[in-house]
């Protein structure tokens, strides 16, 4: 068996180097506040060719294709065209020499493409494509500023996409700020697509941070009060439920530090979503903290004359295989949408995995040593610090 | 060897049809954008029950593309009158002064001091509180949203959704438009109102700059009509400028007033659209066969429009049409006219925006925008298939951790997994849930949660298989035990789940609502599959033959799997609670 409790000063002094940190991020630079919470626009808008269905049809009007093929070119809602090719039987060599004959004079007639989605089988093809606008950073400045938006915040996403984002107009009109972004683009530099916008008002974003706290601090009272009655039949049930939601604080605390630091370093920026997986966390860190403490209780039900710092020692000492692996699937599936998953869902993912490895310390670190002081009543010796020493001693004697 | 049950095939058996058809159900029409396509993957077909189908999930619009617009109500807006002082508008409008400020923050500049003296030409109109009850509030904000829906539906939108939120806000949801469709959808109050003229006069001093003029202008409460020189910019506003020498510009102007006239019991009321009758709004065309509206007066506006025409006529002044505040025609005013009017100088595509307006009727109450999130359907449709192939990587990574580190059990709780997901996700596409991008965050980070059932189940298999029993009193304990820990986990996460979603749902929060409830099915979910499914399994596998090995079941230890002795009460403190 490890012996978690007698290295409690190691993990209060990690937790330290940790907690203070992310306690000065927050206090010296707080949260960058994301859209939600800043209020204004952002809109991410990507820069087209001035190209037309009939432009396309003309480029691809003189290749081959085999007897009875039908070819067509739509324009689609989001500047796309659609080129299909449905081929009057299956024959998968003619169709795939045909489609990439097709892509070929779309290129050389009509210059650089970007073909977004691409399908061929034996039965013909059908692609989206792009026909792209590279566009520089000092262009859309430009085209903003003719709008009086030459403050805006602009950064390239490709080289023909651009992220702007606005702050909120002193006189609440954020449908006008829209229209007016996008007409002086479409005016001062040529067709746009808005791949995404949003806007928000100052007064809903006040509310949703209201309403985070509350959420907060309403899970974290129903967490007390089920583990205070799920551990009712041991001294003290309170006890388990306020270790718990100090090794709560404790994580979200850790992963608030983290984003405010981030914010700082990297522009992490704090949104819904971010209140989201602090509140997910809160699911995580209680659900991990449970598990040992179930341990304890079932510990402590078999022999209840056992020592209990022993009886916790064993508890965590049994837990620790779950806690390891479940912590390791968790993150294996936030791996995965980190690697993979969109870049929307990015700073959220940060969070969770934050929270997670804080969630699985913490119930280890924090819950259980909490647990052993405070059933002992020596947490005011230990927060003195050296004076545990003593204590040992004393017990040991 | 546990002894076989017949029940265990029979649940068995059940668990791989329902799970047969749940994979059937929620199997994609197009499975080769997901997953690698070497392979020729069957297209699945969703699922028809009579007139009842299912043949793909329901996307958010995050991805599905479209727009999510929330209104607020506004107070109304009153007009001031020329020359008149802040002080005098809050005596003559009964206001306090704070109050006024907060919803004008145009007005916020002002010097206190200075309440005497007249507006800045700018502002020709000061928002007020609602003077409504809560009663009248909750049907004006009912009516809006029956107008709003309406119209969504007369564009012919299909699965919009438009809600009242908490009191006194609006949500659309409408899929497959963009942010301008939109707004002139939802946004606009489509306020019909009829006004005439009141010329004024603007002197720019120099020195002149495009913006001086500009300025100049927006003094104008209505600047209207006609083209400015090109240089200056303005081509694409309407205004009218006479006159452009060295020195001096002048900008004539008009200024709209309330086209009014007097009803039967003598009171002095505006012509505006609630004179029309909604069937007349007719589209039609003009003389110079250019699109335009038709409408009829019921009798209170065609005596109003009688004395209106009457005054207009014989100087052949113009009558103003206004929609939301923006002129849309301004018709010469020919001859007295009673019964009927005509609406000219509309794109067809204006004509079709303005008809199903008018005809949905005005909003009653004032709407502001306080969130607009745009999607394009492109962008949704990528980060799907990034999202699904995130959540199958995850789950193909958890599957094979789970079977390295657990062998057999881990084996079962990968058929476990299999049969938790195309649970979940048949009952997303089955009931159906809206999916989003949060959602289905949600969904991939609860294959990990599923798994921690299974996991607290195996760990106490192998620490009570090292404690020396058999097989199948381990399996036995092994769930008896980790039950409570199942039970006060997942019930903690179904806490902090529910709290999440009451926060979402209240603060209208579309993707953390879709995110809690995509956790909450899931944890759901993954409780009954471990109960039942896992439980299955392991019946099944300790009555079989397979079951021998206690390396197979991932304990490096010796472990004795034929069936002990009778075991003795209190031989060890492992064993007291039996």
């Amino acid at each position: 068996m490890i012996d978690f409790i007698g290295r409690r000063r190691i993990y209060a002094v990690f937790s330290l180097l940790m907690l203070v940190p992310a306690l000065l991020g927050l206090a010296i630079w707080q949260f960058e506040p994301g859209l939600d919470f800043a209020g204004g626009l952002e809109s991410e808008v990507r820069f087209l060719r001035d190209i037309e269905a009939a432009d396309v049809e003309a480029a691809i009007g003189g290749v081959s294709r085999p007897d009875g093929a039908s070819l067509d070119v739509a324009a689609g809602d989001d500047g796309e065209f659609i080129v299909e090719l449905s081929l009057a039987s299956a024959d998968a060599e003619a169709s795939s020499e045909t489609s990439s004959a097709l892509l070929t004079a779309i290129t050389d007639a009509l210059g650089a493409t970007d073909v977004d989605d691409a399908a061929i089988d034996e039965n013909g093809a059908r692609y989206e494509i792009w026909f792209a606008a590279p566009t520089t950073q000092d262009e859309v400045r430009a085209a903003l500023e003719t709008v009086n938006l030459g403050g805006a915040r602009i950064q390239s996403t490709a080289s023909d996409t651009f992220r702007i984002r606005v702050e909120q107009p002193e006189d609440g009109d954020l449908e006008g700020l829209r229209r007016r972004i996008n007409d002086s683009l479409r005016t001062e530099i040529g067709p746009i697509v808005v791949l995404q916008s949003s806007s928000v008002s100052g007064v809903l974003s006040t509310e949703i941070a209201r309403d985070a706290g509350i959420a907060l601090a309403v899970a974290a009272g129903a967490i007390l009060i089920y583990i205070s009655l799920a551990f009712r039949r041991l001294p003290n049930p309170v006890l388990y439920g306020s270790a718990a939601i100090v090794a709560l604080l404790h994580d979200i605390t850790l992963v608030a530090g983290a984003f405010a630091i981030g914010g700082q370093v990297a522009g992490l920026e704090v949104n819904a979503m971010f209140v989201t997986a602090l509140l997910a966390i809160i699911g995580y860190s209680v659900n991990d903290t449970i598990v040992v403490f179930d341990r304890i209780r079932e510990n402590l039900l078999l022999d209840p004359r056992e020592d209990f710092r022993h009886v916790v020692n064993a508890a965590i000492t049994q837990s620790l295989g779950r806690s390891l692996n479940t912590s390791i699937t968790v993150v294996l599936a936030l791996l995965a949408l980190l690697l993979i998953g969109g870049v929307t869902v990015r700073p959220f993912v940060v969070v969770l995995l934050i929270g997670t490895a804080a969630g699985t310390y913490s119930s280890i670190a924090v819950a259980s040593q909490l647990l052993v002081l405070w059933q002992d009543g020596t947490l005011p010796r230990f927060l003195r610090l050296g004076g545990e020493r003593r204590v040992v001693r004393s017990r040991r004697a | 060897m546990r002894r076989f049950r017949f029940r265990d095939a029979y649940i068995c058996t059940l668990i791989f049809i329902l799970a047969g058809f749940a994979i059937a159900a929620s199997w994609p029409g197009n499975p080769s954008r997901y997953l690698p396509n070497f392979i020729p993957w069957p297209a699945g077909g969703g699922v028809q029950v009579g007139g009842w189908e299912r043949s793909e999930f329901r996307l958010g619009l995050d991805l599905a593309g479209g727009v999510s617009v929330t209104l607020e109500v506004a107070g109304e807006a009153a007009s001031v009158r020329r020359g008149e002082s802040l002080s005098g508008f809050l005596a003559r409008e009964g206001v306090a002064r704070n109050v006024v400020i907060e919803l004008n923050p145009s007005l916020r500049d002002l010097d206190p001091a200075d309440d005497d003296q007249p507006l800045p030409a700018g502002i020709d109109t000061i928002v007020l509180p609602l003077d409504v009850d809560e009663a009248q509030l909750e049907e004006s904000v009912e009516e809006a949203r029956r107008i709003i829906e309406e119209r969504v539906n007369g564009f012919g939108v299909s699965e919009a959704e438009v809600t009242v939120v908490g009191e006194d806000r609006i949500n659309a949801q409408i899929p497959g438009v963009d942010a301008d469709e939109a707004s002139g959808l939802v946004g606009s109050t489509a306020r019909l109102e009829f006004r005439e003229i009141d010329p004024v006069q603007r002197v720019v001093p120099p020195p002149l700059s495009p913006l001086d003029i500009r300025d100049a202008l927006d003094d104008l409460w209505m600047p209207a009509v006609r083209d400015a020189p090109a240089e200056f910019g303005l081509r694409s506003q309407p205004y009218f400028i006479p006159e452009a020498d060295e020195d001096v510009i002048v900008v004539e102007s008009v200024r709209w007033i309330p086209a009014t006239g007097i009803t039967e019991v003598g009171e002095t009321v505006q012509l505006s659209g609630r004179h029309l009758i909604a069937n007349s709004i007719a589209r039609t065309l003009d003389e110079s066969a250019t699109p335009a509206l038709s409408f009829e007066f019921e009798d209170e506006g065609a005596r109003l429009m009688e004395q209106i025409t009457r005054r207009l006529a014989p100087a052949q002044e113009p009558l103003g049409i206004f929609v939301d505040r923006e002129l849309i025609s301004s018709p010469r005013v020919n001859a007295v006219i009673a019964d009927s009017g005509i609406i000219n100088g509309l794109s067809d595509e204006d004509a079709i925006t303005l008809r199903r307006q008018l005809r949905a009727g005005a909003l009653p109450i004032n709407l502001r925008v306080l969130q607009n999130t745009e999607v394009a359907a492109t962008l949704g449709a990528d980060s799907v298939v990034e999202t699904v192939q995130a959540g199958l990587i995850a789950f193909l990574a958890i599957v094979v951790f789970m079977i390295i580190y657990y062998r057999v059990p881990g084996v079962l709780a990968a058929l476990a997994l299999i049969v938790y997901a195309a649970g979940v996700m048949a009952t997303f596409k089955l009931v159906p849930i809206t999916l989003t991008l949060a959602g289905i965050a949600g969904l991939v980070l609860s294959i990990g949660f599923a798994v921690d059932g299974n996991v607290l189940v195996f760990e106490r298999l192998k620490e009570e298989l090292r404690l020396g029993r058999s097989l199948n009193g381990a399996v036995e304990t092994a769930w008896a035990r980790a039950w409570p820990a199942i039970r006060d986990a997942n019930v903690s996460t179904l806490i902090t789940v529910t709290i999440l979603w009451l926060f979402a749902d209240a603060l209208n929060q579309n993707l953390i609502k879709s995110f809690a409830l995509a956790l909450l099915v899931g944890t759901g979910f993954s409780f009954v599959t471990v109960m039942t499914v896992t439980r299955t399994f392991m019946n099944l596998l300790v009555s079989s033959r397979w079951a021998t090995s206690s390396r197979m079941l991932g304990v490096r230890e010796l472990v004795v799997l034929e069936e002990p002795r009778r075991r003795r009460r209190g031989q060890g403190t492992a064993d007291a609670n039996d």
